[in-house]
């Protein structure tokens, strides 16, 4: 049996209206996040994996975006309806974030120690030299040698690993229910990837902490992940538990994605490819947006825009053809 | 790096050194060196694909730049069939530089975003004079442009008409219009999406195998690496540590480094993830600056012992064809894996 989640998003749809038409970044976007679960997000650039992970935090910059619709259950409260004292009270404290590059998400001017500190202090009653305290006991915690001199230096003298190591130190400091991970290894080396993502696990667990975890890369999703969930142009195309979904994809995206990237095992001459470009997010096509580029697109996918469906008990996926091979498996 | 000299290699490279000074103080005195690539030494032959492989600031991109005289070599010599690239002076250069082309990274900033796509593409055909008119020119150009997948209306649209994947067929068609026997692919397929990379990947090698090109492949992406090349590089803080067939390198690594790095790359082979022990390196890259004395993956070797960071270790051959900079492979010290 599932636990109870701990996060709800319900038909999430997070728009930008530009002058060259409206970008639906986040459209209809549904899911569950369990406790002490990993669930992986992946897709490729502009499918919206980080703006439904921004409108979680409330942080999509209102204008140009707006959350057209849908509710986001967390604790008892609707994160899209709530007042700026609830979201502050939830934002970096029970739900905290990291980014892709450590170096901007970094204020430069203030010592490590000084700006863990400070969230520390906005979420506990605690005093400078305690909350002080705490951020060097982080810095420990996150695999820092010498956290005491770290903590004075500043985020320029510290390598990437290090600074992302430093991201995770405040993001976890307020002791969070759920840690969103906007690609938190890209812009690092494979090696300095590998102890960040290993010390991740580790503190995960410590922490009994959920995990959204967003990447483009499919190793690394499906090393960490529990669930996975796949995006593309706005929308959720697939999820499933990882093994399953990596084993046996469903989705032709999914599929094609899979197939397109390299393995260590590829074999072969050629790579399979998708055909086609990513679609512009205003200009999509009609029925479902992967159709174009789809090697089995039917009438019925230019036409209909396919909802999330349940396949299995821990399978959902969009998709005409996936719906037409479920029936024919129940005849 | 005797083992492997054989005449139909196109391009030697012999020893070759890069140092970038550091300058600083009151004069501007030389106060350091940063040292990108450090006597380096391979060959590449003719219709082959060289994967050179690393992490950032390992030197390799000053590796490519330099192999095509982009930037001043400090030592060392590169010779492309028989010609010493780096003696060459300036309108010999010129003619050999229509033979050897590069592709960069980014697809955003390597093309003026103020010149259509068929003068972008066609500029160096007139440069180096292989055309006699623009009629000419254009016919090669368009020739180019649908090898390269794109459509002949798109000649005359702006680069920022086009998408991330469509702009790196430009920079390609760009660099193959000239007719190179030599690129150098420089993280080439690194900034695209997954879906779009495949494309990438997959047009270089038919134009490889259609105008038999021949490839240096720089990237850090390890499947990438080992799905295009027939030989690869290990580089580690400016030198090669590993170098030999592919299969050599990815099925029987020898230097600890590349076992480490094959460990860490991130794989989505369910076989592999419940098997796999990772092996975690300790610590950050060390800085090109000041490499660590000795061997300069001790500091993060697993198994190092005194004797690496006192003794810099030579290259061993230990199978033909594949050879490894470590203490362990020649048989210096000796370690329970």
């Amino acid at each position: 049996m599932r636990k109870q989640p701990i996060l709800q998003v319900k038909n999430l749809k997070t728009y930008f209206h530009t002058d060259s038409g409206t970008v639906k970044a986040a459209d209809d976007v549904s899911f569950d996040v369990y406790p002490e679960e990993t669930l992986g997000i992946v897709g490729e650039s502009g499918c919206g994996k980080s703006i439904t992970c921004m409108s979680i935090m409330q942080l999509v910059e209102t204008p140009p975006g707006k959350y057209e619709g849908g509710e986001i259950l967390f604790d008892g409260i609707d994160i899209m309806k709530a007042s700026k004292r609830q979201i502050m009270d939830i934002r970096g404290n029970q739900i905290s974030m990291i980014f892709q590059e450590p170096m901007t998400s970094l204020n430069p001017v203030f010592r490590v120690a000084d700006q863990i500190a400070e969230a520390i202090m906005v979420h506990q009653n605690v005093n400078k030299k305690d909350a002080e305290e705490q951020a060097v006991d982080m810095l420990r915690k996150v695999g820092i040698p010498n956290p005491e001199r770290v903590a004075r230096d500043f985020p320029f003298a510290l390598s990437g690993g290090m600074r992302q190591r430093v991201m995770i130190a405040m993001a976890l400091a307020c002791k969070p229910k759920i840690l969103i991970a906007d690609e938190p290894t890209t812009a690092l080396d494979v090696t300095i990837q590998a102890q960040v993502l290993q010390l991740m696990n580790d503190l995960k667990d410590d922490y009994q902490t959920s995990v959204i975890f967003i990447t483009h890369d499919l190793g690394v999703i499906a090393e960490m992940s529990d669930r996975v969930m796949v995006m593309y142009a706005g929308k959720i195309v697939e999820l499933a538990d990882v093994e399953e979904l990596f084993t046996t994809p469903k989705h032709p995206y999914t599929i094609g994605l899979m197939k397109s990237k390299p393995d260590m095992s590829t074999t072969g001459d050629r790579l399979t490819v998708i055909q086609g470009n990513v679609p512009n997010l205003n200009r999509l096509p009609s029925g479902c947006a992967f159709h174009p580029r789809c090697p089995y697109v039917m009438d019925i996918c230019k036409e209909e825009t396919p909802d999330l469906r349940d396949i299995s008990a821990t399978r959902k996926a969009a998709c005409w053809k996936v719906f037409q091979e479920k029936e024919v498996s129940y005849e | 790096m005797s083992d492997t000299t054989k005449q139909d290699a196109l391009l030697r490279v012999d020893n070759l050194v890069k140092h970038f000074p550091i300058r600083g103080g009151l004069f501007k005195q030389v106060k350091a060196h940063v040292r990108a690539v450090d006597h380096v030494s391979f060959e590449i032959e003719r219709g082959k694909v060289l994967g050179i492989v690393g992490e950032s600031g390992c030197g390799k991109t000053t590796l490519g730049r330099t192999m095509l005289r982009l930037t001043p070599p400090t030592d060392g010599k590169v010779y492309f069939k028989d010609i010493d690239v780096f003696a060459q002076n300036k309108e010999e250069m010129h003619k050999l530089r229509t033979k050897m082309q590069i592709i960069f990274q980014d697809p955003y900033s390597s093309l003026n975003p103020r010149l259509p796509v068929s003068e972008i593409i066609g500029e160096a055909l007139m440069q180096h004079k292989l055309v006699e008119n623009k009629t000419e020119m254009m016919d090669r150009v368009m020739d180019i442009i649908e090898k390269c997948g794109l459509f002949p209306e798109q000649a005359f649209r702006y680069p920022h008409q086009f998408s991330g994947g469509q702009r790196q067929r430009i920079c390609i068609a760009r660099a193959l219009v000239l007719n190179p026997e030599f690129v150098v692919c420089d993280e080439t397929v690194s900034a695209l999406d997954v879906s779009i990379q495949s494309q990438i990947i997959n047009l270089l090698k038919e134009m490889q195998e259609e105008l038999g090109l021949t490839y240096l492949f720089i990237s850090h992406d390890l499947s990438v690496i080992r799905f295009i090349s027939d030989q690869v590089g290990v580089m580690y803080l400016g030198e090669i540590v590993e170098y030999g067939d592919k299969k050599q390198i990815f099925d029987t690594p020898r230097h600890p480094y590349t076992e480490a790095l094959l460990s860490a790359a991130p794989s989505f082979d369910f076989e592999k993830i419940r098997t796999h022990k990772r092996i975690i390196l300790a610590g950050d890259i060390p800085s090109p600056v000041n490499p660590p004395s000795g061997c300069r993956f001790h500091t993060r070797c697993p198994y190092a012992q005194p004797l690496c960071a006192e003794e810099v270790p030579e290259d061993t051959v230990v199978e033909p064809g594949h050879r490894v900079r470590c203490h362990i492979a020649s048989g210096k010290i000796t370690v329970n894996r």
